[in-house]
């Protein structure tokens, strides 16, 4: 009995060493998965914040002011329930701003390849950029200078209506989530259907 | 078996000609029972008002028989509602139809299945109800065969399972083998005739035992805020079933919705009172935070405010929003878009939107709690930080929408 009880002692032993290595590994792993760097670009500094473990590369502006919260606070909790939201000026301008960053070859390219490319928007009450952030695939093969000139097209061409004249200052945001092939199709639908809804809930509320 | 029993009790039904209109009518809602099952009681209310037009029940009592309302719930899926309703004949025990209720992008449809249908799967479908009420001796032994081009939809669904590998059975290191699997799902389209019902949000024609449900009262509201009041509610009722639910449990229930410019926030909401600061603070989404509260007040009884209470209220809305493809959640809208903060809270939403609460993502519930007091701090610091951290009332919306 007690060889026996030895016996399950040991290997309780060795079966918890082995989980705490295999832990102290996964938190290696962990804390070099997620990897801040800046890449420069002819046409600026992107911020890049890249994780292997969720497919993720996300790029923004290194001129984005930081802390924009801190601008906005408010004494009242529920502020954003009540704001209704925007809708985009066109949905064509949407695809002209990537057709005009991009070339048809290139885009065919980057659908081949299956790039997905999803932007944060951050805007105030009134619709005006704050911050701009391109999430795209780990190891994306859009490049930072295409980011750079595509938020420069996206600003030029591309302006957010408010639904409602909102008399609060509002840290907001838009979120649009695409891929390439859709902008090679010239239909992002979920982009539809969200502007579709916005456009009949403006027409709901009365907002004056 | 029990049915068997009561059905056999009743007196003979003469010949429906012979029978008054009040009493067909009876008759038709004899087995239903209000209170029960929610969507079962909307449709009650609806066939009502469709017979006040149309003389819909005296046609569907005659042609077919005595509806059995109690002998299945209100099936919810993602899709939408689906009320099964088998028809048993006027002059023998035998079901002769099944009425299927169908609740999906935003219509109510009455579907019948008729067991003089050539489809095999339809009347097999009616057969199983024969067979639970009334016994084996009707159920011939049948073989099944797919008719190509006939009057079935098939639709091939998959379902995978995650292997995740824990030391804690908590926290989820590493998802080490996915199994999928296909399977055929008949959709059918063998239901002899069709019929829409009417939409009821505005009170409809009455009738039926509604329970006495009282619709809510409003104080103080001027032709804007009862304009925005009255779309929101009608989003909320036509949205997905996270709000339909939340809606069909809470507006009747002797609520009073007030606006009241002196308010410090846009919205509040005390037991049985929900009050707004102006006509524009009235959204869908500021009309489903406060209902949520008292849905919460429903499942958990009447609580202080607290910190843990108004979390959960906001990962209700944002679930909502994330239903209905919205990815501009709220109270993650002051994150700093380049962080990676934001897109983890959104990876969070849909583990729980696609799996519900799980240990896995229950893990992560204190550390998103604690970043939303970070961002709520000012407003919501002062509440006491209350004591149930468990999300029973969205658990108990999941359940309900089998979500």
């Amino acid at each position: 009995m007690k060889r026996n009880f030895l016996n399950i002692n040991d290997s309780f032993v060795k079966i918890l060493g082995i989980i705490l290595l295999t832990l102290a590994f996964q938190n290696i792993c962990y804390s070099q998965d997620s990897k801040d760097y800046q890449v420069k670009g002819n046409k600026g500094v992107l911020n890049c914040t890249e994780s292997k473990s969720k497919n993720r590369t996300i790029y923004s502006n290194a001129n984005n002011k930081k802390n924009l919260s801190e601008d906005y606070k408010t004494d009242d909790p529920e502020l954003e329930l009540s704001f209704l939201g925007f809708y985009i000026n066109t949905y064509d301008s949407f695809i002209d701003a990537f057709k005009k960053t991009f070339t048809e070859t290139r885009i065919n390219e980057l659908s081949s390849m299956g790039e997905k490319i999803k932007i944060n928007f951050a805007l105030n009450q009134d619709g005006e950029y704050l911050a701009m952030a391109f999430v795209l695939n780990y190891g994306t093969n859009v490049k930072p200078d295409e980011i750079l000139t595509l938020e420069e097209n996206i600003k030029k061409m591309v302006s957010f209506i408010p639904l409602q004249k909102f008399e609060y200052k509002l840290l907001t945001a838009y979120v649009i989530r695409t891929d390439f092939d859709e902008i090679r199709r010239g239909d992002i639908t979920k982009l539809k259907k969200m502007e579709a809804n916005q456009r009949e809930r403006a027409k709901l509320f009365v907002t004056e | 078996m029990l049915f068997l029993g009561c059905e056999r009790d009743e007196v003979p039904i003469p010949k429906p000609d012979t029978l008054a209109q009040q009493t067909q009518l009876d008759l038709f809602f004899k087995s239903h029972r209000s209170k029960e099952d929610n969507f079962r009681d909307i449709i009650v209310q609806k066939m009502l008002a469709l017979n006040d037009s149309t003389g819909i029940v005296f046609d569907l009592f005659n042609r077919y028989g005595q509806p059995r309302w109690s002998v299945e719930k209100t099936n919810e899926s993602k899709s939408g509602k689906a009320l099964f309703v088998p028809v048993k004949a006027l002059s023998k025990d035998s079901i002769c139809a099944v009425f299927v209720f169908v609740d999906s992008a935003n219509t109510t449809k009455l579907r019948i299945l008729d067991n003089s249908s050539p489809d095999t799967l339809v009347t097999d479908f009616i057969l199983h109800y024969q067979y639970f009420l009334y016994g084996k001796s009707l159920t011939p032994s049948r073989l099944v065969k797919r008719v190509p081009n006939t009057s079935k939809d098939w639709e091939e669904w998959q379902y995978c399972l995650n292997t995740c590998t824990s030391v804690d059975g908590v926290n989820c290191i590493e998802i080490t083998h996915s199994s999928c699997y296909n399977f055929w799902v008949w959709v059918s389209r063998g239901f002899t005739e069709e019929i829409d019902l009417p939409d009821i949000s505005d009170g409809g024609s009455g009738g039926g035992d509604s329970g006495g449900e009282e619709s809510p009262t409003f104080i103080n509201l001027n032709d804007d805020a009862k304009n925005n009041l009255k779309n929101a509610e009608n989003k909320l009722k036509n949205g997905p079933c996270l709000s339909r639910t939340i809606i069909n449990t809470t507006w009747n229930s002797n609520l009073t919705i007030g606006v009241n410019s002196s308010l410090g926030s846009m919205g509040e909401h005390y037991h049985g009172v929900i009050e707004f600061r102006s006509a524009t603070s009235i959204t869908d989404i500021s009309l489903l935070h406060e209902l949520f509260h008292e849905y919460q007040d429903n499942v958990n009884g009447v609580l202080p405010q607290s910190q843990l209470r108004e979390f959960e209220a906001w990962l209700f809305v944002d679930l909502y929003l994330w239903d209905i493809n919205n990815e501009a959640l709220t109270w993650t809208r002051v994150y700093d878009p380049n962080g990676s903060l934001l897109e983890d809270y959104k990876i969070w939403i849909d583990d729980i939107y696609e799996n519900g609460f799980n240990d896995s993502n229950m893990a992560d519930y204190t550390k998103w709690f604690n970043e939303f007091m970070k961002v709520k701090d000012s407003t919501y610091g002062k509440y006491p930080v209350g004591t149930n951290s468990n999300p029973g009332a969205i658990i108990n919306v999941f359940n309900v929408c089998n979500y």
